[in-house]
């Protein structure tokens, strides 16, 4: 038996596989950007909601969780449940259509330097959350968005945040005259 | 006998290693280079940040196999002097004189890449048209591709358009004008906002006509074939869509009907015009008794009504006036027709042809017009070159309104086609042949360059020939028969030398071949069953063969 012949397959397998260790396994997929997951912008229980606040285009309002009910921070008002009701669930977070980035280093590019909406979440432990609503994408589908003191950056729907910054322009003050009797609770 | 294993290991490995203390350190300095080698090498591939250290310690590596060489020079010398030796360093010679060649004809390929298109439309390849277009590129035009990684719209169209757009790359890098990138628009929205993209996947061609003004145009899926991108380039270049007007008002044919199995309808011709980039228009004379100054050509699908004077005179005018015309006509078109073309040196002659020679379907009376029945001398090659196959059911045929040698020098009159000498006119539509007396070679089709109609002054103020392309048959460009054969090329074709935009129209699109291969579940099976088993089985059975004789 030739013990060389082997030996320099050996060999040549070993290049080989050296090569394809070093190299091909640990190319990054073939993607024109990063190839992010696209996860949950952020994700609360709808338990530990406690005070929502929507800045949007200088129109402001709070809504505060008392003995189950929301109502107007400021006046202490219920507000209109047929308006209201899906609010909290969509500050519980949106689903990220995209991750554009971990490292965000140009926030003037996607408007989150000078952001268009705030909200601030404050959760039942004292915990805030601030998130800055950028720009919309060029093709109006999304939103960017991203969470104030860290560095990421997502696309979320563009309707989430018109959805939420209808209600900063139009509060949903009860009006028993058209509003059904609120419902206790999610 | 049987012989002791372990004894015959370490005879052989005594002959391996060195006998003296010289030859060991030797072997372990050299050991020592190689190793030093084969890190820094790894080193200098993987980790460029340490390259000045990898490039040390590889140069320390040589060193040291260069110094365990001189060590025991004279082994090594007494080695290669040996025919083994002399053998062995011929192998390592042969080996790496190998490995060298693949890798200086890869570095050639590599930078020399040569395209080849193997598919039998030419699927991959530009039309010639569209070279034209890119070598007469007088300004940069550049095309941002906005597509989103990752998104199933884009993905589908990803792939197909950049090799496209590679391709047009290619096919200008002689003067370099056109190139194009991909932007992630998610990534780069300014980029997408200041280009008004709004939706995606889209390309945005950017360039400057001859004056220098910025132009842009934008294409969105799926309008990313070639000749979208043709016709994008030429706008953002600066090149104006020409006009084309269909007259109407004389029981013509309808350019709205789009069935293709419609037999009157004209609506895939006039598509087939816009996707030569073609801005179309219908036109009535008689309500507005103007021809616009923008028309580049006038078309005449089938007409069945007298041309009022006023309307005849009209396109006579246009035509003196350096105007350009598609008519085409059946057997029994009114006399005002005739008429016109007469002052142009032309005129339909009565009956129908029928070609016993070629017909389509054993039909004479609709003569197949094969590829050496084309014409191909200049200037109609340019209609006719590419082509193979036309038939037209149910044609008159033209003649010179003079014989050739009392025509004037200022037109040129020349049949684009012809029929096969077993032809004739017949008059009688329930007769299906032809006198042998009769026989004759007739021209359903003619091309006309004229500087001035016959007997009549030229208009001062024209600035180029009339043209005219004439047609006895207009069937063949119905909805029922243009994509046919070549009838959609033929008149498409004659219209682009009409419009003079032989290099700017015809970009049309190729027909996709269908090339998978079907197979059902048993076919899968024997395929794979064969790759897998058989070809394995055959080698087997070979390298027994081959053990077998040398036993």
């Amino acid at each position: 038996m030739n013990y060389r012949i082997s030996f320099i397959l050996i060999v040549i397998a070993l290049i080989i596989s050296i090569y394809v260790g070093f190299f091909e396994l640990r190319k990054p997929p073939k993607t024109d950007g990063e190839n992010l997951e696209a996860p949950w912008f952020y994700d609360i229980a709808y338990d530990e909601l406690s005070i929502l606040d929507i800045t949007y285009q200088d129109n402001n309002e709070s809504f505060t969780k008392i003995n189950g009910q929301w109502t107007f921070t400021k006046s202490g008002d219920k507000v209109d449940l047929n308006r209201w009701s899906g609010i909290p669930l969509l500050f519980t977070g949106p689903r990220s259509s995209r991750l554009i980035t971990n490292d965000l280093t140009n926030p003037e590019e996607y408007g989150i330097d000078n952001p268009t909406a705030e909200y601030i979440i404050t959760l039942k432990t004292g915990n805030i959350l601030k998130i800055l609503v950028g720009t919309q994408t060029p093709d109006q589908a999304s939103s960017y968005v991203s969470l104030d003191g860290r560095g990421s950056l997502f696309l979320v729907p563009a309707s989430w945040t018109i959805a939420i910054n209808d209600i900063a322009l139009n509060p949903p003050y009860y009006d028993p005259n058209t509003a059904d009797q609120p419902i206790i609770g999610p | 006998m049987v012989r002791d294993q372990s004894t015959t290991g370490t005879k052989r490995l005594s002959r391996i290693l060195p006998s003296n203390r010289k030859g060991v350190i030797s072997l372990l300095i050299s050991l020592t280079g190689l190793l030093a080698l084969f890190i820094g090498l790894i080193f200098y591939g993987f980790l460029p940040e340490t390259q000045n250290t990898a490039i040390t310690t590889m140069v320390l590596g040589i060193l040291l196999i260069l110094i365990g060489m001189f060590i025991s020079y004279k082994d090594i010398l007494g080695f290669i002097i040996q025919k083994k030796g002399r053998y062995s360093i011929n192998s390592s010679i042969m080996v790496f004189a190998f490995i060298l060649i693949g890798v200086l004809i890869y570095v050639l390929a590599a930078r020399n890449s040569i395209r080849i298109d193997t598919t039998a439309t030419r699927q991959y390849s530009l039309a010639s048209q569209t070279t034209e277009i890119l070598q007469n590129l007088q300004n940069p035009i550049t095309a941002t591709a906005f597509f989103v990684p990752n998104d199933s719209t884009s993905a589908s169209y990803r792939i197909s358009t950049e090799n496209l757009l590679n391709e047009f790359k290619h096919r200008s890098s002689e003067n370099a004008k056109f190139t194009y990138k991909y932007i992630d628009p998610d990534l780069e929205p300014t980029l997408a906002k200041n280009l008004r993209v709004t939706e995606y996947p889209s390309i945005v061609f950017q360039g400057q006509n001859s004056d220098g003004v910025d132009l842009s145009y934008t294409l969105t899926a799926p309008l990313f074939e070639e000749r979208d991108i043709s016709t994008a380039i030429m706008i953002a270049s600066g090149i104006q869509q020409k006009k084309i007007y269909i007259i109407s008002g004389h029981g013509e044919r309808d350019s709205t009907i789009m069935d293709i199995n419609d037999r009157l309808g004209f609506g895939l011709a006039r598509d087939g015009m816009r996707n030569d980039n073609y801005a179309v228009q219908t036109l009535s004379i008689a309500q507005y008794e103007i021809i616009p100054d923008d028309a580049a050509a006038l078309v005449i699908p089938g007409p069945t009504i007298d041309l009022s004077d006023i309307e005849a005179n009209l396109i006579h005018q246009y035509l003196k006036g350096g105007g350009r015309l598609l008519l085409s006509v059946d057997p029994g078109t009114p006399n005002s027709y005739n008429k016109l073309i007469n002052k142009w040196g032309i005129t339909m002659i009565d009956g129908t042809i029928i070609d016993l020679g070629s017909s389509l379907a054993n039909q004479p009376k609709t003569p197949l017009i094969q590829q050496e029945q084309f014409v191909t001398v200049d200037p109609i090659n340019v209609i006719t070159d590419p082509l193979s196959q036309v038939y037209f059911p149910g044609t008159i045929a033209f003649d010179q309104v003079l014989p050739a040698d009392e025509m004037p020098d200022y037109i040129r009159a020349k049949p684009i086609v012809g029929t096969t000498m077993l032809s004739c006119l017949q008059f009688n539509e329930e007769i299906n042949t032809c006198n042998q007396d009769q026989f004759t070679i007739l021209a359903p089709s003619m091309a006309v360059e004229a500087l001035k109609p016959i007997n009549e002054e030229s208009d001062a103020n024209a600035t180029r020939q009339a043209k005219i392309v004439l047609f006895g048959d207009t069937d063949f460009i119905s909805n029922y028969h243009f994509y046919n054969f070549n009838n959609s090329d033929l008149y498409l074709n004659s219209l682009n030398w009409l419009t003079e935009d032989v290099s700017l129209a015809s970009v049309r699109a190729k027909a996709l071949t269908y090339r998978r291969l079907v197979v059902t579940d048993r076919e899968i099976q024997l395929i794979r069953g064969l790759s897998w088993f058989a070809l394995p089985a055959l080698m087997t059975i070979l390298a027994f063969m081959t053990w077998w004789r040398r036993r």
